[in-house]
């Protein structure tokens, strides 16, 4: 439970989840003012009871919109393109256009299992339809597509959302304590404030999104 | 009691529900329509698994189109990713034998469901399963991961084909090793797992202070004297998993079923909640089949009635009073 | 150092600095234009190191994106004259 276990081995606490959760989200939404906010969901009482002592709820980014127009360019694109191997053609537009994009919903969950938070997410297009893991492949950074390509069942899959009993797509986990490891090793204190923001620099990367500048200086 | 399982765990294996399969009125085309199939579905094993039997069966009914087989019990979609065994606990309060389940070859519920494309999906659901098993007593899933891609299939086929000694043979080199279980044998001897010749190399007893469980909760709503009168399901918003690994304390206290669900659970054993009903809230514990005594010791449960993804999978009917929320 | 030039010109010195089980480079030290992308620096190591995918962070405190300009990286977390570049070998998903 201790705060600074998340330094040693790159892992959270589920209370301290809920700390990183509002750290982050506070943060996002100061330095994204263009972009939709980040919100916790309280499930506190999903079982119909309070529950004691266990951080039940997630972080809730929704209608982040993907602009349609993206498919060609990417079609184009050529992977030895060295010059701009990262499509940043995919940073995402929120506002503008949401009449022509594919709609995407991000969750953060906390998983008792990693103990490292989960990013879901769910994705349709302007006029509600879900979006198969092709029509998604071809919204994400041309990095992304390789890695999909080369791990099928083992990078996104569609898993069963926590909290909604529902099927949402995933990012696998297991390996999320070890980068985060490298990412907290130098920072003793204050790494529950910071858990978060740097875990979002490497996965949102999946999908071309990124962190303001500022916003990652402690 | 033959070397390295357990008499319980083969008991486990060779469990089977006898189901008595129907096809969806809406996907008969033939006069007069298919009788339906009757089949032992493994309690380890996977509903869409059985659809090499079933499709056969019911192929000459079915009108022109693609197959995704999918099932339903009394119109509730069964998820394919939880094992039959336990879906058979979780869903019929009263067991049902044959259980009466409903298929479905078109219109997959993609909304409920997540998709299936056959056997391997049933087999990376298992392996991602294992993984996470894997993580919460190793604090990795390497072990896991960096499996022999032959060693891999061959677990696979083993838990598909109920081949336990396979199974027991490939498992032990993720070197996942059950819990130690002490106090089975000062209770009662007869309990004692028959640690046999290969304890050496095949149960190394790991201390492991974390044990992966999977919990289901059914909340009744309603109070019930027999099991007949528990309504069915008609939604899974009835029933919440809770998937949080149980804590063993390692001072050597005497940790049992009991003590495991009320750590998972605290408040129904809140001194308030305990008083709501008159029996507690808890109505029914099942796991694998049976209703083990809230006594018995939590490591025993564990290393004779887990599944083989490692996780100990529990089936709690609830009487909570009010509905859930989502 | 790099602080004299003008921006638009200017080079910046990247130190890279292995982490984990990662192979250490025979030359720690190299400048490139702060206008470059960091996914100059991703791709240079990635070459050096035969690998197809480096986890490659900066300040052992983010995964900056691979558009990211090394001027901008530079004036937000560069010291002491240089930018200090982490890279390790483990990236899994799984």
């Amino acid at each position: 439970m201790a705060s600074d276990q998340a330094t040693c081995d790159g892992s959270l606490s589920s209370t301290d989840f809920q700390n990183a959760a509002n750290a982050f989200a506070q943060k996002w939404n100061k330095f994204n003012s263009g972009f939709p906010e980040w919100s916790w969901i309280d499930c506190s009482n999903r079982l119909g009871f309070a529950t004691h002592g266990v951080t039940e709820g997630y972080l809730s980014l929704q209608k982040v919109i993907f602009p349609r127009s993206m498919e060609e360019e990417h079609d184009k694109g050529s992977s030895n393109d060295q010059e701009e191997p990262f499509d940043t053609a995919t940073l995402v537009q929120s506002t503008i256009d949401s009449d022509n994009g594919d709609r995407y919903d991000f969750h953060v969950v906390y998983s008792s299992s990693y103990r490292v938070p989960v990013l879901y997410f769910h994705a349709q297009t302007s006029d509600g339809q879900p979006l198969n893991i092709g029509e998604i492949e071809k919204n994400l950074p041309s990095k992304s597509s390789d890695v999909l390509m080369e791990s099928k069942w083992t990078f996104i899959t569609q898993q069963e959302h926590p909290y909604l009993n529902r099927p949402w797509y995933m990012l696998h986990p297991c390996g999320t304590s070890e980068w985060m490891k490298l990412l907290l090793a130098d920072h003793a204190h204050n790494s529950t404030d910071r858990y978060l923001v740097s875990w979002f620099t490497v996965v949102g990367q999946v999908f071309g999104l990124k962190l303001p500048l500022e916003m990652l200086k402690s | 009691m033959q070397g390295g399982e357990k008499e319980a765990q083969r008991y486990v294996w060779d469990g089977a529900i006898p189901l008595q399969v129907h096809l969806h009125d809406s996907e008969v085309t033939t006069l007069p329509p298919p009788p339906p199939a009757l089949i032992l579905a493994p309690r380890i094993g996977y509903l869409p698994l059985l659809s090499s039997q079933l499709k056969p069966f019911f192929s000459g009914a079915l009108p022109p189109g693609v197959d995704t087989i999918w099932f339903d019990y009394k119109g509730l979609p069964l998820k394919w990713y939880i094992s039959t065994g336990v879906l058979f606990d979780l869903l019929c309060a009263e067991p049902e034998r044959p259980w009466n389940l409903t298929v479905h070859f078109r219109g997959y519920p993609g909304n409920i469901l997540i998709p299936c494309d056959g056997e391997d999906s049933v087999k990376w659901s298992y392996i991602n399963s294992l993984k996470e098993a894997a993580y919460i007593i190793h604090g990795s899933s390497k072990n896991v991961m960096n499996m022999s891609q032959p060693d891999q299939v061959e677990l696979w086929r083993s838990v598909m084909n109920g081949k336990l000694e396979t199974y027991n043979r490939i498992s032990s080199k993720l070197k996942l090793g059950i819990i130690e279980d002490d106090f089975s044998d000062k209770v009662n001897p007869s309990l004692k797992a028959p640690h046999t010749v290969n304890e050496t190399e095949a149960t190394t007893t790991l201390k492991t202070s974390r044990i992966p469980v999977r919990l289901y909760l059914c909340n009744t709503n309603q109070d019930f004297e027999n099991l007949e009168t528990v309504p069915p399901f008609e939604t899974w918003d009835q029933i919440s998993y809770i998937n949080r690994p149980v804590e063993l304390n390692k001072e050597g206290k005497y940790f049992t079923l009991y003590d495991a669900i009320k750590s998972i659970l605290p408040e129904f054993f809140h001194p308030a909640a305990e008083e709501e009903g008159k029996d507690g809230v808890i109505k029914l514990v099942r796991i694998q089949g049976i209703e083990p005594k809230m006594e018995i010791p939590f490591s025993w449960v564990v290393n004779n009635l887990m599944n083989p993804d490692y996780f100990l999978h529990i089936c709690v009917y609830i009487n909570a009073g009010r509905p859930m929320g989502t | 150092m790099a602080s004299d030039s003008p921006i638009a010109s200017r080079k910046v010195v990247v130190h890279l600095r292995a982490t984990g089980d990662a192979p250490i480079l025979k030359q720690a030290k190299f400048k490139i234009a702060g206008t470059d992308r960091f996914s100059k620096v991703i791709d240079f190591l990635c070459r050096q190191l035969h690998r197809e995918t480096l986890f490659v962070y900066v300040n052992s405190a983010f995964s900056p994106s691979p558009d990211e300009l090394v001027n901008d990286l530079y004036d937000n977390f560069g010291f002491d004259g240089k930018l200090v570049v982490n890279y390790a070998c483990s990236m899994a998903w799984g």
